[in-house]
């Protein structure tokens, strides 16, 4: 049911179309202001030149009296309403929202069209347009001119309510009218996806605009507790002891989180908690916070200490003082007077003596070094003087660490890492670190006076989350923030930080084509084909399947769950395997170097797993490669001779395009080609050749062998996006592979303005000496090796040869002739 | 919309005045850090005293650290019964501050009615 006559929230819409409350508020201050006159005009000490009448001075106090009143009630009252009748749906809206409504009913036209109006024209809601980039006017206008001829349907309201009660259970504000109307408003949707956003940008951010104005109004509230332990305590460290020498060399983390509130979407809750349960305990009181660099073992920290400053913790902990260490300072003073260990024994002796402190060290694994005798300027050991403070009761401490220094340092020294809770934190996911990042933008668009459209943070996560591997969420993402705006500044010239300008900065710094498709880009994706074929004779199906692979990685046609490719390459040795990976990372990657290259024959023991993925104290050779290097090529060589386990782990790459490392890390291969070559079973290929065989025809029963002979795994195989056989190569083939052999060798010549012209016959010979079916094409590059490369080598060296000559080789000799 | 008025002036506003009064009365308190120096009234300043460091008794030292522990202790005590006066003064004043609020409120539309009747009166 939907009756907005009986629902008191529009009885103060109502009220407030009669008395406009800036009417009010305006004949508030007139009248206070008389009153305050007549006051001052009458019981003023010094006489006026004029006596206003004494009854002025009653009306005015009067009327601001009922003015306030009237204020106060309506503000408090009247637009708060309680619901006392759930099944009128009117009665959940709020004071704005029920503005909004009462609008749309009044008005002559359709409902939805008529609230989507009211809705972009309202000034709290001129957030949301502005940070999608959306032209107000423009939608406005569209709007207006397809609200004229259409009609109200009321069961469109109550549709549009109850679709949001249905998700709420609270009362409707604006903020969820917007993101409910694009459910229902085609006209909305179809505008949001011509301009690339989703209902759930427009939801996400009316949740941040709600936050921010409630954020404000918790602040303006300055009478509640939260606001008033802002301000801290006086005295409370007298019943504590001397900290002299512990605030020389450390920063009052509680004093500085003092002006901080903590945040209503503050993360990591769950470890905060931890936190708290291990520094209460009285054995084992002191916590380890284990994760990666940038993953917000910091942040845990300072929202721990904004929670103890409010009160919110355990009495024990609640109110205390939380000193970080200076270790840097303490290192240097003590290497100065020569007694470190001495300095830290008096300050966590007065730690404990004051009774009200807990002390943090950041990446203790840096101070702890068992193996040292000596102090030296890079090893300094505290591990002996803390183990004898670590088990008091009263001595308290927070430890950060990584995996690799809490596998490889702090679990070497039992002693400490018995004392200690381990907590372990975890990279918060895209979608709490837009909450961090909403945080971040306005913070820096205050400062640095520029301004970040939703899309620019959401394209900072998604190009942080695929391209930068080594650092983990958050950081990345506010590194990225604040590089993009120094960027931005500097390099574009914009105050503007648009998606294209993260993309070009991604771009930049990782070498990768980001941007979205560009036009040169295309070109290279629609003839891939032609551009590996400068360079690789033949495979004509090998290299139109991966060509096919990639144009639909990079169109984006579908979400990427796996790897951009997997193909296997089977074939005899020299026919161009490698050679396709190699045209491919330059092509398409644009360098030779950004190819991953493994020679699984030395992976054919089970202990070889620990090189390619690492253990928790080494990392893996493969998994750090991809890590730095996520958009790369990856090839196989010789993926038959691996062991089988080592295969097994593939598979989950295959499939997930993640890949866990020795020290427990996601790494994402979802950038990657990978491509494993083989030779397995080219003898099979070389008879099917011989016998005339079709090879595409032969491919099912060639893999069917395989499989008997028990080289590959029938799941194995299963998760390549293809198989392709390459064929031996023929004589024919050989004069062009010899042809594009020579080219690079032409070119290097021409850099030094010699011009190399290579005759028919030449190249015949080279194919005559070259040709192996062993080898295929590869003996081909030994005979221009030496037959070819060293002569002229001699030639030029023998200053037999200048610049600007033009030389042949001769065929029979490979003497080295001069032309001009 | 009578009653509304009614029961919002008598009963939620009054409730919220004593919410905001006890908010104050409760920061000052812990503002100045009264109970907890009740608590530790007795407690040695700035938790500064002796204990014997040699074994058996030692009638001088024991005598001395008695003099600085309850030297220590006296000034402690001294000080916080200064901090907690001035804070009990302080409660007074936000008390009896809290007690006017509420009155003023509750007179609030008296004195309206009486100002009205008087203005006309006046004329």
């Amino acid at each position: 049911m939907f009756d907005p006559q009986t629902a008191p929230i529009f009885k103060a819409v109502k009220l407030s179309k009669i008395f406009s409350l800036k009417l009010v508020r305006f004949f508030e201050v007139v009248f206070f202001l008389l009153f305050l006159f007549s006051l001052i005009n009458i019981y003023s000490p010094i006489p006026f030149n004029f006596k206003l009448p004494l009854n002025l001075l009653y009306f005015s106090f009067f009327f601001w009296g009922i003015f306030f009143l009237y204020r106060c009630f309506f503000n408090q009252k009247l637009k708060n309403p309680e619901i006392k009748n759930p099944e009128n749906l009117a009665e959940f809206l709020d004071f704005e929202a029920a503005k909004a409504v009462d609008f749309a009913l009044l008005n002559e036209g359709d409902f939805t069209l008529l609230l989507l109006l009211y809705l972009l024209s309202s000034d709290k809601l001129g957030f949301i347009p502005k940070r999608l980039l959306l032209d107000q006017e423009k939608i406005k206008n569209e709007l207006k001119e397809k609200i004229i001829g259409t009609r109200k349907d009321l069961r469109e309201v109550e549709e549009t309510l109850s679709l949001i009660l249905r998700k709420t259970w609270r009362k409707i504000t604006i903020f969820d009218l917007l993101p409910a109307l694009i459910e229902t408003e085609p006209l909305l949707r179809e505008f949001l996806e011509s301009r690339h956003l989703s209902k759930d940008d427009v939801k996400e951010v009316c949740l941040w605009q709600k936050r921010i104005l409630s954020e404000e109004e918790r602040k303006k509230r300055f009478w509640e507790k939260e606001n008033l332990l802002r301000k801290g305590a006086l005295f409370e460290d007298w019943t504590a002891g001397y900290t002299i020498n512990l605030d020389d060399f450390s920063t009052d983390l509680t004093r500085r989180e003092r002006n901080n509130l903590l945040s209503e979407t503050f993360l990591h809750k769950k470890e905060i908690e931890r936190l708290e349960n291990a520094l209460i305990k009285t054995e084992r009181n002191c916590a380890l916070l284990v994760g990666d660099v940038g993953v917000g073992r910091t942040e845990i920290i300072k929202n721990f200490v904004r929670k103890i400053n409010q009160g919110e913790s355990f009495p024990s902990l609640n109110y205390q003082r939380v000193l970080e260490i200076d270790m840097p300072l303490l290192i240097s003073t003590g290497k100065r007077g020569g007694d470190i260990n001495g300095i830290l024994k008096l300050i966590f002796e007065e730690a404990v003596a004051a009774g009200n402190v807990i002390l943090v060290i950041k990446d203790i694994h840096n101070f702890i070094n068992r193996e040292v005798n000596v102090e030296s300027a890079d090893n300094v050991d505290i591990s002996f003087v803390l183990s004898q403070y670590i088990s008091f009761p009263s001595f308290r401490l927070i430890g950060t660490t990584t995996y690799e220094g809490f596998h490889k340092i702090v679990q070497q020294v039992p002693e400490i890492q018995s004392q200690f809770e381990k907590i372990e934190i975890k990279s918060p996911t895209k979608k709490e670190t837009l909450l961090i990042l909403e945080d971040e933008v306005l913070k820096i668009e205050e400062e640095a006076k520029v301004f970040f459209p939703f899309q620019s943070i959401k394209e900072i996560i998604d190009l942080s989350d695929r391209y930068i591997q080594t650092v983990p969420f958050p950081k990345k993402a506010v590194d990225l923030l604040e590089e993009v705006v120094i960027y931005a500044l500097r390099v574009k010239g914009t105050q503007e930080i648009t998606p294209d300008v993260v993309e070009a900065l991604i771009s930049e710094k990782t070498e990768i084509p980001v941007e979205k498709v560009a036009q040169k880009e295309k070109e290279v994706l629609l003839n891939l084909e032609d551009l590996i074929h400068q360079r690789l004779i033949d495979q004509e199906e090998a290299v139109s399947e991966v060509a096919n692979a990639l144009r639909r990685a990079r169109a984006d046609i579908q979400e990427r769950k796996k790897t951009i490719g997997n193909f296997l390459f089977l074939g005899p040795t020299g026919v161009g395997k490698t050679e396709t990976a190699k045209c491919l990372a330059k092509v398409y990657f644009g360098s030779e170097k950004k190819m991953i290259r493994l020679d699984m024959s030395e992976y054919q023991t089970l202990d070889s797993i620990d090189r390619l993925i690492g253990t928790p104290t080494e990392p893996g050779y493969f998994t750090t490669k991809v890590r730095e290097d996520p958009f790369s090529l990856i090839l196989l060589d010789e993926i038959e001779k691996a062991h089988p386990n080592i295969l097994n782990l593939f598979l989950q790459v295959f499939d997930e395009g993640n890949l866990t490392d020795g020290a427990g890390r996601s790494v994402d291969f979802k950038n990657t080609i990978i491509i494993a070559t083989s030779n397995a079973g080219a003898e099979l290929i070389w008879e099917a050749v011989k016998e005339g065989k079709n090879l595409e025809e032969y491919k099912e029963e060639f893999i069917d062998e395989l499989l008997k002979e028990g080289i590959f795994k029938p799941e194995f195989l299963n998760r390549f996006d293809a198989v392709i056989i390459y064929k031996p190569l023929s004589k024919e083939n050989l004069e062009k592979v010899a042809e594009v052999m020579l080219e690079d060798l032409k070119k290097g010549l021409f850099e030094k303005n010699i011009k190399f012209l290579p005759s028919k016959d030449l190249i015949q010979k080279i194919v005559e000496l070259g040709f192996n079916p062993q080898f295929g094409a590869r003996e081909m590059r030994r005979v221009i090796q030496n037959k070819i490369e060293n002569n002229i080598a001699k030639a030029i060296l023998a200053g037999e040869i200048k610049e600007g000559n033009e030389i042949e080789v001769d065929p029979i000799t490979f003497e080295v002739k001069l032309i001009k | 919309m009578e009653t509304t008025f009614f029961s919002w002036y008598f009963t939620e506003i009054p409730k919220k005045i004593y919410r905001i009064w006890t908010n104050y009365l409760w920061f000052f308190q812990r503002f100045l850090s009264m109970p907890l120096l009740l608590r530790t009234f007795f407690a040695p300043w700035k938790r500064s005293y002796f204990v014997s460091s040699s074994k058996g008794i030692n009638l001088g030292e024991w005598f001395g650290n008695f003099i600085f522990n309850t030297f220590s202790r006296f000034i402690g005590m001294f000080l916080r019964l200064i901090v907690l006066l001035i804070g009990t003064l302080i409660e007074i004043i936000v008390g009896i501050g809290g007690i006017v609020s509420f009155v003023l409120w509750i007179a609030f539309p008296f004195l309206l009615i009486f100002s009205f009747i008087k203005g006309i009166m006046v004329i």
